[in-house]
């Protein structure tokens, strides 16, 4: 056991202006009241964002982990909301890390300095210390900066939802961050030493590539149960189990929804979410988090998982020029040299994927130290840590969601076609992990991660998006994990209808041997169907790129893959997809 | 002619409230979303409106039982008021934690017209999980406003206490009075018959939806208000392609609009 990771993300929406101010902007000003709204403050959270960001240990306090109380979370949002639409504060802050002492003490900077009285801040029950007060993390609160003229109307509107606020202090502009306990002083700090008195702290990195080298591959005459294996992988096999008990629909603006196909139970490479219902706008939502890739290059594991996050969302209809990143590293051991090293190549490639696909990241998050220190069975000390993994998460505008696809084959005699080229590039897949795993022994990574061509992929990205506004596609699918075998299980599946495809006529370079060509996970491709009356619109669109036809798709449930001596993929594609599901359907 | 005018509670935990109100404009009702402290304290007042909706969500944190508190809170609160709402010919609908608060309440009355008393609940599901999933609706009830004309209508559940569960009495009752919204069903439409995941929660006759005897008052588990745009529905990108095939033009409105007309166009 070592220490889980749960990777978790929002997406808030607010109007641009609110009451004829941008409503991003927010101002506390000297004289307003500090206002703490929602939960009370517990000894559940002390220390908590610390915890989060150390190794587990023995000494690991219980105390640490917030109580969440989804009721009050809600209770207070919805009052928020209508105290926002009044115009009723001039700033506001969460209370996450930190509690009290970050948010009144951000907010403090706007204003130039805070005064707290603690005996105001409401308890969950008596015993804290002060310090336990003002830096709690307990969950479901806020901090508003009130002017004095609006306090008794924003205090009612509150309190007639039953959300309990409290004055707790002032904003002030004397430049002291000042917390008193019945009157008596018990901090008082300088503002600016408060913001920027820790010492810039100095860590030595350094990165060597780690000895890695391609396997030896026995050639195999067929393919279909590695292709069965690898789609039952706990990385690639259906989640519906998990999907289906998240409400994903609520407020109604589901527009691609997790699972697709025929029988709803393939999962889609995107969501997309028209979060206003009165507008034909969508959002698309999704994901690269390549970590098998950061094993062997942390920068490609960047580039990569960039490249995923981007491509699967256009994969959708979002328009390659507007697409926003978010950034999450969740690292290991950040006080070793090589741990700090991978951390740094991977930031770099970051910055350099990020300005060459023009898509910013505008948010993220970081826990360094994500590491167990324990004993195992026989009582020896042991330390677990996760793999270093970046975790990209893509959100892009979809003008007029009418225009989404999704990637299920929807009539036979349609044309497939690959678009991008396959290379030697099985490092870090989920077909050398299988090999590993089912040889039982070493684990194989390989040596040929992955790399990324940014101008290319994105002019390619750029074409795909004008053939899914001019609906000229009928599905497209981004290619990721298990590669083009997975790619065209997955087109057929969905769709519950055969495909025959000529393995020959892939773009590929060099010429690949047929395992390495069906499981590469090359970035930057797609597998799109066409209706044969849209072929000469879309080869003339696709002009200048790698792209080839290499199928058809059939009324016969079989999935067909040709290789220069007969088939070596033969499936029933409800076989295939029994594979895909029976690893966790519970 | 004048718009209805709907009141969309919300409060503690209601989180389907803005479609919901979305779903009656659409319609061609006047809808506003109400806290329910407001109806309390008498700053709005439910006699001012024509439809009353209960919206879906966790209210109360489903804590004692989905619906249980809110239903106490409206029932020790407003009960009388909205009794004489019920008697004034007026209409309320629930949708999934709303038709949990209808039956917890006792809105969903037998033939005696009792609306204070509990004779039917809907529990925890048989899979005992909360499930997203859509499911294929038959009509039953002609006597019930909401449901007309929507024969046959695929709409998602989500939920994870949906299953309908009342003595044999007074199920009898209600299939006997025509009380029986919509019947979980397969995808021809035919009885699901308790069969998993059609029946998503293992309700009793395959019951999806329940109307008080005058067929006003209507409770259902499965969302309406999730399927007001074509694209709502989970398959509508292979339903657009073959459309497009024949030459046709991919509607623009979800089945799901359909229920909240039926509510508008009753005053009309």
């Amino acid at each position: 056991m070592g220490k889980p990771l749960v990777f978790v993300g929002t997406v808030g929406l607010m109007p641009r202006v609110v009451h004829g101010q941008p409503s991003h902007e927010k101002q506390a000003r000297p004289g307003d009241l500090i206002v703490m709204a929602g939960g009370r403050v517990g000894k559940d959270g002390i220390h908590g964002a610390t915890f989060s960001s150390e190794s587990l240990h023995q000494g690991s306090p219980a105390g640490a982990v917030q109580i969440g109380d989804p009721i009050t979370q809600k209770k207070m949002h919805d009052v928020q909301l209508e105290a926002r639409d009044l115009g009723l504060y001039r700033s506001v802050t969460d209370n996450g890390a930190g509690g009290l002492s970050c948010s009144v003490g951000e907010m403090a900077r706007e204003s130039g300095g805070c005064e707290v009285e603690l005996s105001q801040v409401p308890i969950k029950y008596a015993g804290l210390l002060p310090y336990e007060v003002w830096i709690s993390e307990s969950q479901e609160r806020m901090t508003y900066a009130v002017p004095p003229a609006n306090a008794p109307k924003f205090l009612d509107l509150i309190k007639s939802r039953d959300v309990e606020a409290t004055v707790i202090g002032r904003f002030t502009d004397d430049q002291r961050c000042r917390v008193t306990l019945h009157g008596k002083t018990i901090m008082d700090v300088d503002l600016t030493f408060l913001h920027d008195g820790l010492p810039q702290r100095r860590l030595h990195s350094d990165f060597q590539p780690p000895p890695s080298r391609e396997p030896a591959l026995r050639p195999r005459k067929n393919y279909t149960a590695v292709l069965n294996a690898v789609l039952g992988r706990l990385n690639l096999c259906s989640k519906e189990y998990v999907v289906r008990q998240y409400d994903h629909e609520v407020l109604a603006g589901s527009v691609i929804k997790p699972l697709i196909g025929v029988k709803n139970d393939v999962h889609s490479d995107a969501v997309v979410t028209r979060p206003l219902l009165s507008s034909l706008a969508g959002v698309a939502l999704s994901h690269g988090i390549l970590p098998w890739f950061g094993d062997l290059d942390p920068a490609a594991m960047a580039f990569c998982g960039i490249d995923t996050a981007i491509r699967n969302v256009v994969a959708v209809g979002a328009n390659p020029e507007r697409i926003a990143l978010l950034d999450n590293f969740c690292w290991c051991s950040s006080d070793e040299p090589f741990r700090l090293g991978q951390l740094k190549r991977t930031a770099e490639a970051c910055s350099r994927a990020v300005l060459g696909y023009g898509a910013p990241l505008i948010s993220g998050k970081d826990s360094m130290f994500n590491d167990f220190k324990g004993f195992d069975a026989s009582g020896r000390p042991i330390k677990i840590s996760v793999p270093p993994t970046l975790l990209i998460s893509s959100l892009g505008l979809v003008e007029d969601v009418r225009k989404c696809i999704t990637l299920d084959a929807k009539a036979p005699g349609d044309l497939v076609y690959a678009i991008g080229e396959t290379r030697d590039e099985c490092g870090g897949s989920e077909y050398y992990a299988w090999l590993g795993e089912s040889k039982g022994k070493e684990r194989v990574l390989g040596k040929n991660v992955p790399q990324v061509d940014i101008p290319a992929a994105l002019a390619r990205y750029r074409k795909v998006h004008r053939a899914i506004q001019e609906e000229i596609l009928v599905s497209c699918q981004s290619l990721g994990l298990g590669g083009l075998a997975v790619g065209f299980a997955k087109i057929a599946m969905a769709g519950e209808l055969g495909l025959t495809v000529d393995l020959d006529a892939v773009p590929a370079s060099p010429k690949l041997r047929l395992d390495k060509l069906l499981f590469s996970e090359s970035q930057s491709r797609f597998l799109v169907t066409v209706a044969p009356a849209q072929r000469k619109r879309f080869e003339a669109m696709m002009s200048g790129e790698p792209f080839a036809l290499i199928g058809r798709v059939t009324k016969e449930k079989v999935l067909i893959l040709e290789g220069p001596e007969g088939p070596v993929v033969e499936a029933k594609v409800l076989e295939l997809k029994a594979a895909y599901k029976k690893t966790l359907d519970w | 002619m004048v718009k209805p005018r709907v009141l969309v509670l919300t409060g503690y935990g209601i989180n389907c409230d803005e479609e919901s109100e979305f779903a009656f404009n659409q319609a061609g009702g006047l809808a506003e979303r109400v806290h329910i402290n407001d109806l309390i304290a008498g700053v709005k007042r439910l006699s001012d409106y024509q439809i009353l909706v209960f919206p879906g969500g966790f209210s109360f944190g489903d804590d004692v039982a989905s619906g249980k508190v809110l239903a106490l809170r409206a029932k020790a609160n407003l009960g009388e008021q909205i009794l004489r709402f019920i008697g004034d010919g007026k209409l309320i609908l629930g949708i999934c934690n709303g038709f949990q608060v209808m039956a917890k309440f006792g809105l969903l009355a037998d033939a005696d017209g009792d609306y204070r008393s509990q004779r039917l609940t809907v529990t925890n599901n048989d899979s005992n999980r909360y499930e997203d999933r859509w499911v294929y609706l038959r009509r039953v009830s002609d006597k019930c406003v909401w449901t007309k004309g929507a024969d046959r209508i695929y709409l998602p559940v989500a939920h994870g206490e949906g299953r309908f569960f009342a003595g044999e009495e007074v199920v009898a009752a209600i299939e006997r009075n025509d009380q029986v919204g919509f019947r979980y069903a397969d995808e021809d439409f035919e009885p699901a018959g308790g069969r998993y995941p059609l029946n998503p929660n293992g309700s009793l006759r395959d019951i999806a939806g329940i109307c008080d005897p005058s067929g006003r008052i209507y409770g259902m588990m499965p969302h309406p208000e999730r399927f007001l745009h074509f694209t709502n529905h989970p398959r509508w990108t292979r339903l657009k392609d073959h459309l497009r095939r024949e030459g046709k033009p991919m509607p623009e409105a979800g089945d799901g609009l359909r229920i909240f007309q039926n509510g508008v166009n009753y005053f009309r």
